[in-house]
């Protein structure tokens, strides 16, 4: 074992040259602000800097009261997904060196903001809510304990399953924008893992179904695939939802009106 | 003011459960919570959950794995409750739909992890936190349990020895806000924004074991700190141990397998407990045969693309994304990082604190069931097993004998706590973080130095005068978030200084905490809790005796 009193020390690595970005930052403070304006600010970089560190090195060092959501910055908690050049993306996983400046840096379109780059998630999370998002077996676990699941249909809800509510495909989707009964992608995607998940039993996935199929639901959706291009964990709600709308139609459940 | 027979501060892993136990035993529950519970740091969790759920597995086994793996200094009554407990918990979650990755019969598939004598770790890919935090959620909107989302708690109410509930900050409109509760859980994780390089969110300040600490409740075994062995350089983000199970082997700069061939852990290798792995890596970095950035590496490359797309596929990203390494063909440059604190609120296993009323769980708790070091794959069990004896527990609690004035009185004082700091002071709240946090990077780190540990104590007690004129430059009160980090600030330093406080007089080596010059496990002097309290003059320090039952303190080898 060591023997050494050393303690160990962050190295800093070898000074690349300075290099600097330039943000354009979306501000509003309500009771100082009539309305929103942009804010420019130039900061120093360093190598594997994302929107996230920008955003943090300008409040620390030259606006303290620049406001965005965030926690985990490893792409897993879901708070800072921002418009960024022009589409919806966690601040944490994009990379400074990957954007054209000056980097634009918004809130997510079609939501309303509380202040600078935070919105008012309320009703997001009420569509989330809407689709029953919980485990509802129609039978007892099949060992007396555990239910059975297949790995061939546990790998099928592994498509959607990884799903942080970041509302990035929310903001995409212009028919969540029109139609608030619209549960909208993320929302889909979650009635999907359960509408997939063979532990439910066949009584549960019809009702599931039944309650989607309806034209503020699955078949509300427009295939644009603007969901599917903006999800920072590679999901696609449009193809979950064109699979629910197929089953559904198959099954003659109800005719589309 | 909110009423509530049951106050969760916190809606991770164990505030979520809790709340489901409380409300199930028919009480009034509510959380109140700085932040979305999907956005709780449970949902970083990536390895799995332990539990002896097959046949040829025994719960009894785990318990012992368990206290070896806390250098019999865990309480062993509540590592065996959790141990005993964790087969049907796991099930309750799998019964809640958790989706557990599957073996090819379909029953929920174990893995091999750090410390343990069975493959008992139950996972949900490399993702299973996540899905632990979103099943729980789940069951909570199913439940219709009320849920106060990005209410900061910034104190508990403390009259007559008893506790009336807690006081918000309203973080949309900056309001102050009583909540009164027959009974208040502290469930607001971790404190690793103690440090500078850390696997934890910027929300783990440790609020809860500093609010617990300032009502009167004593802070155990603070200074066992587990520093992770696998954490990304430059982040800090968090490799898991998985990886490390499914076979994946740890390199120096000389292509040796040290922890084998320098004898570190000359049977489990790679397996070993965290502390060791840790000390074993930085060991290498300090005699020459590291990594740039003090580094070791972690190779995945004899998996094949296949099998880590299908197992670790989050590590692939976040190799990828954050520290531009791609897994399927090159080593990953690790160091170790602050990941979890053994440490916590003093409470029993029921989560009841001294303080009547007061409850705390989850990794802001200190049963201890971690003891000096904590197993891979047994924080989401606690957070589970405890969730729930200490959601029933507190249910017992109404608001009856709650006395809201004391809440109102609470929250008077609360505001003019928050107006004098929005008044303006000399120096801001991110420079004294920042000197916090680096100074506990260097000096409370993997190896520990009476020097530095005294070294870092000045700097803690200048931060604690700094702080009486810490600045505030936001003037809104909307989502003020340089209010809130203020706020946090003063949890950083009571865990800061707690956390060094109880490794400076620990004059011994024992799981995490290492000490320069006390290399062996001292047990005639220091089979003993450390519990700090807080008073008007300062930190006070007792110790007690740990309790040992079955299992014997004997040599502890990997």
């Amino acid at each position: 074992m060591a023997t050494t009193q050393e303690t160990q020390k962050t190295e800093t690595p070898a000074a690349a040259e300075a290099e600097t970005a330039t943000l354009d930052v979306f501000r509003y403070i309500p009771e100082e602000d009539d309305k929103p304006h942009t804010e420019t600010y130039e900061i120093e970089t360093f190598e594997g800097m994302t929107v996230l560190d920008a955003l943090i090195k300008i409040r620390d060092e030259q606006d303290p009261s620049l406001t965005v959501r965030h926690s985990c910055r490893m792409a897993r908690c879901g708070s800072d997904a921002l418009y960024i050049n022009g589409t919806q993306r966690l601040a944490c996983n994009t990379q400074v060196s990957e954007l054209k400046q000056p980097i634009d840096v918004e809130p997510l379109p079609r939501f309303d903001v509380i202040r600078d780059l935070v919105v008012e998630m309320s009703e997001f999370y009420n569509r989330m809510e809407s689709v029953e998002p919980w485990f509802q077996p129609d039978h007892e676990p099949e060992t007396g304990d555990e239910y059975l699941q297949s790995p061939e249909n546990r790998k099928n809800i592994d498509t959607v399953l990884d799903c942080i509510w970041c509302a990035a495909c929310t903001s995409s989707c212009s028919p969540a924008a029109s139609d608030s009964d619209f549960p909208g992608p993320a929302a889909l995607a979650k009635a999907y893992r359960f509408y997939k998940d063979e532990r439910e039993g066949e009584e549960t996935r019809r009702r599931r179904l039944e309650m989607l199929e309806n034209s503020h639901g699955i078949y509300r959706c427009h295939t644009q695939f603007n969901c599917t291009e903006v999800c920072p964990k590679n999901i696609s709600p449009t193809e979950a939802i064109m699979e629910m709308s197929r089953d559904a139609i198959k099954e003659k459940l109800r005719f589309w009106r | 003011m909110k009423k509530h027979d049951v106050l969760i501060i916190g809606a991770g892993g164990a505030g979520l459960r809790a709340a489901v136990a409380a409300h199930e035993a028919g009480a009034d529950v509510a959380m109140v919570t700085k932040l979305h519970p999907v956005r709780s740091h449970t949902g970083a969790a990536e390895g799995g959950i332990n539990a002896a759920l097959k046949d040829e597995d025994d719960w009894k086994d785990h318990a012992y794995d368990t206290v070896k793996g806390s250098d019999y200094i865990g309480d062993q009554d509540a590592i065996e409750t959790m141990t005993e407990e964790a087969p049907n918990e796991v099930i309750r979650l799998e019964n809640m739909g958790m989706a557990f990755s599957r073996t090819e019969n379909g029953r929920m598939a174990q893995r091999a992890f750090g410390g343990l004598s069975f493959p008992r770790t139950t996972y949900a890919s490399d993702k299973t936190g996540h899905m632990l935090l979103h099943t729980m959620y789940e069951q909570v909107m199913k439940r219709g349990i009320t849920v106060y989302d990005e209410y900061f708690v910034t104190n508990v109410v403390r009259e007559n020895g008893k506790c009336h509930g807690a006081v918000a900050v309203d973080i949309q409109t900056g309001e102050v806000e009583g909540f009164a509760g027959g009974a208040t859980v502290l469930a607001t994780g971790g404190s690793g924004q103690v440090f500078e390089h850390t696997t934890n969110a910027v929300a783990c300040t440790g609020d809860g074991t500093s609010m617990a600490y300032r009502a009167g409740v004593p802070m155990e075994d603070m200074e066992f700190v587990q520093f992770h062995p696998t954490t990304l350089p430059s982040t800090g983000i968090l490799i898991t141990e998985g990886c490390r199970g499914e076979g994946g082997e740890l390199y120096n700069n000389k292509g040796e397998r040290f922890m084998y061939e320098y004898g570190y852990a000359a049977n489990d290798g790679e397996l070993a407990s965290r502390d060791v792995v840790s000390r074993a890596e930085l060991t290498e970095v300090q005699e020459g045969r590291g990594f740039e950035d003090g580094c070791v590496h972690l190779d995945l490359t004899h998996f094949g693309e296949e099998k880590i797309e299908e197992r670790l596929s989050q590590i692939l990203e976040l190799a990828r994304d954050f520290e531009d390494v791609d897994p399927v063909t090159e080593p990953i440059p690790v160091k170790p990082g602050q990941h979890y604190m053994m440490g916590g609120v003093a409470c029993d296993a029921n989560g009841a604190t001294e303080l009547d009323g007061l409850y705390a769980v989850g990794e802001t708790a200190c049963v201890s069931v971690h003891g000096a070091n904590r197993l891979g794959g047994n924080a989401l069990l606690e957070l589970v097993v405890m969730g729930k004896l200490a959601g029933q527990h507190s249910a017992n609690n109404h608001l009856t004998n709650v006395s809201t004035s004391a809440v109102e009185q609470a929250v008077d004082d609360e505001r003019a706590r928050i107006d004098e700091l929005m008044s303006g002071g000399k120096e801001h709240q991110s420079v004294i973080r920042q000197d916090v946090q680096n100074v506990m990077t260097e000096k409370v780190n993997v190896f520990r130095a009476e020097e530095g540990l005294e070294e870092a104590l000045e700097v803690i007690d200048e931060a604690k005068e700094r702080y009486e004129d810490v600045n505030v430059k936001d003037s809104s009160k909307t989502f003020n978030t340089d209010l809130i980090q203020a706020l946090e600030l003063r949890s950083i330093i009571d865990c800061a200084e707690t956390i060094t406080i109880g490794a400076l007089k620990r004059t011994e080596s024992r799981g995490a905490h290492w000490r320069y010059e006390h290399q062996d496990r001292d047990d005639e002097n220091w089979l003993k809790h450390t519990y700090v309290y807080h008073t008007e003059d300062g930190p006070e320090v007792k110790y007690e005796d740990v309790e040992i039952k079955d299992y014997k303190p004997k040599a502890r080898s990997y």
